[in-house]
């Protein structure tokens, strides 16, 4: 019993130990998303209020030596929010690690925003049209709140903006290739 | 004769009335600012509000700040809250919407200026000094970490009978280094002896507008309060 109960506590203090980290998913207007500059009318400028969402991705360092080596396939969705208040702005409050992140530790981040019409980024991507938006993997500092004296979250100080639009023109070219198919079996019929 | 009589009553009845008006009104109000200058970027300050701004929300205690300057909460049974983001063009919000958080004399919290800021920022606290019976808003727990700071601006150390601060035994002050960005050697508090800085015999001071982080021994009373009497002569 005396052993089991020792387990116990070693095992709650190694879990009070490897508390995840936290950052402050939120952007300045330096660092807002915009629209590609290659977007008529709107490129450029904050993507508008309410109608996209905003969602956080994040991997652990063991995933790469540096951002350039993480995979997109080892980036797991953190948490997601929306635009406001302004354009191109996000709050999305504080974000924690999972455990394989301990507080105070870095880890790999990225960002990606997509038409809050779709359920997903990659829903939006195979939708095609100006509805999808990512930024590069970048590495980030983390909060440790469980710090003695406790530390507040860390700035997302890696982030640079989302202003690359996706999809790839490949993807545009398909689905006018099928928007073309439609029209001529309407015609036909 | 007794319109004369009320015609006479009227005059001095206004004549009594102007003269009140005319004395000297004292306000016991002391009105004042306080001016915090930071000097650098992506970095995180323990900061606290030194006047009563009347409601004490946090866009009337700080107008304006640069943007995505954050302020952090912190309370020791909930921890951190969820953030404070000065918008610019559109003010103080928190991930759910506007910020109606307040900042009261007493409470500290962390404010991060980010990284890009045109420096010095200076932020300028205007407001009365609080005075009288004054009871902190932020209580002390056993065993817990609070963020607390002065109610007045007066810059003493904690063991001065003006500070009132109702220190128990193995009490820890951290204070924050906005320059280095990193907690400074903590004070601690020995019953009977007084506050240390290792074995250094000194007092923690906290600066005008400052706070810090302040650990209660398990040992110390299950709840303290810090209220003192303070009175601008």
């Amino acid at each position: 019993m005396k052993k089991l109960i020792t387990l116990v506590v070693l095992l709650a203090s190694v879990a009070y130990l490897q508390a995840q980290g936290t950052v402050n998913f939120a952007n300045a207007a330096a660092t807002r998303v915009n629209y590609s500059a290659s977007v008529p009318v709107l490129g450029g400028t904050g993507v508008q209020v309410g109608q996209f969402t905003v969602g956080l991705y994040y991997a652990p360092l063991s995933a790469g030596a540096t951002p350039a080596d993480v995979l997109w396939s080892a980036m797991s969705l953190l948490t997601t929010t929306g635009i406001a208040p302004a354009a191109g702005r996000f709050l999305g409050g504080v974000a924690t690690t999972p455990s394989s992140t301990a507080g105070g530790v870095d880890a790999y981040f990225a960002v990606r925003v997509w038409q809050n019409t779709f359920a997903s980024y990659e829903e939006a991507a195979a939708g095609g049209g100006y509805r999808n938006l990512t930024t590069t993997i970048f590495r980030n500092a983390t909060g440790n709140p469980s710090s003695v004296p406790p530390g507040a979250a860390a700035a997302m100080s890696g982030f640079t903006g989302v202003n690359n639009v996706v999809p790839e023109p490949g993807t545009i070219a398909l689905g006018a290739l099928g928007a073309l198919g439609l029209l001529f079996i309407r015609r036909r019929k | 004769m007794r319109t004369k009589t009320l015609l006479l009553a009227a005059v001095l009845g206004v004549a009594m009335v102007a003269t009140s008006l005319a004395q000297a009104i004292y306000s016991v109000n002391v009105v004042g600012y306080v001016n915090k200058t930071f000097t650098n970027n992506a970095s995180f300050f323990i900061v606290a509000n030194p006047l009563n701004s009347g409601n004490n929300t946090v866009s009337t205690v700080i107008p304006t700040a640069p943007d995505a300057t954050t302020i952090y909460r912190f309370t020791s049974t909930g921890g951190f809250g969820q953030p404070i983001s000065f918008v610019e063009g559109a003010g103080w919000f928190t991930p759910t919407g506007p910020s109606t958080d307040v900042l009261a004399p007493g409470e500290a919290f962390f404010l991060f200026i980010p990284a890009g800021t045109t420096l010095p920022v200076t932020m300028t606290f205007v407001g009365e000094v609080p005075q009288g019976n004054l009871t902190n808003p932020v209580s002390i727990p056993a065993g817990k970490f609070s963020m607390i700071a002065s109610q007045v601006p007066v810059k003493a150390g904690l063991g001065q009978t003006i500070m009132g601060f109702p220190a128990a035994d193995a009490d820890t002050v951290y204070f924050f280094d906005g320059a280095a960005q990193a907690y400074k050697a903590p004070y601690s508090f020995v019953e009977g002896a007084g506050w240390f800085q290792g074995a250094t015999a000194v007092e923690p001071s906290p600066e005008v507008g400052e706070g810090f982080f302040l650990f209660a021994d398990a040992s110390a009373p299950a709840t303290r309060t810090w209220t003192r009497t303070f009175n601008v002569q």
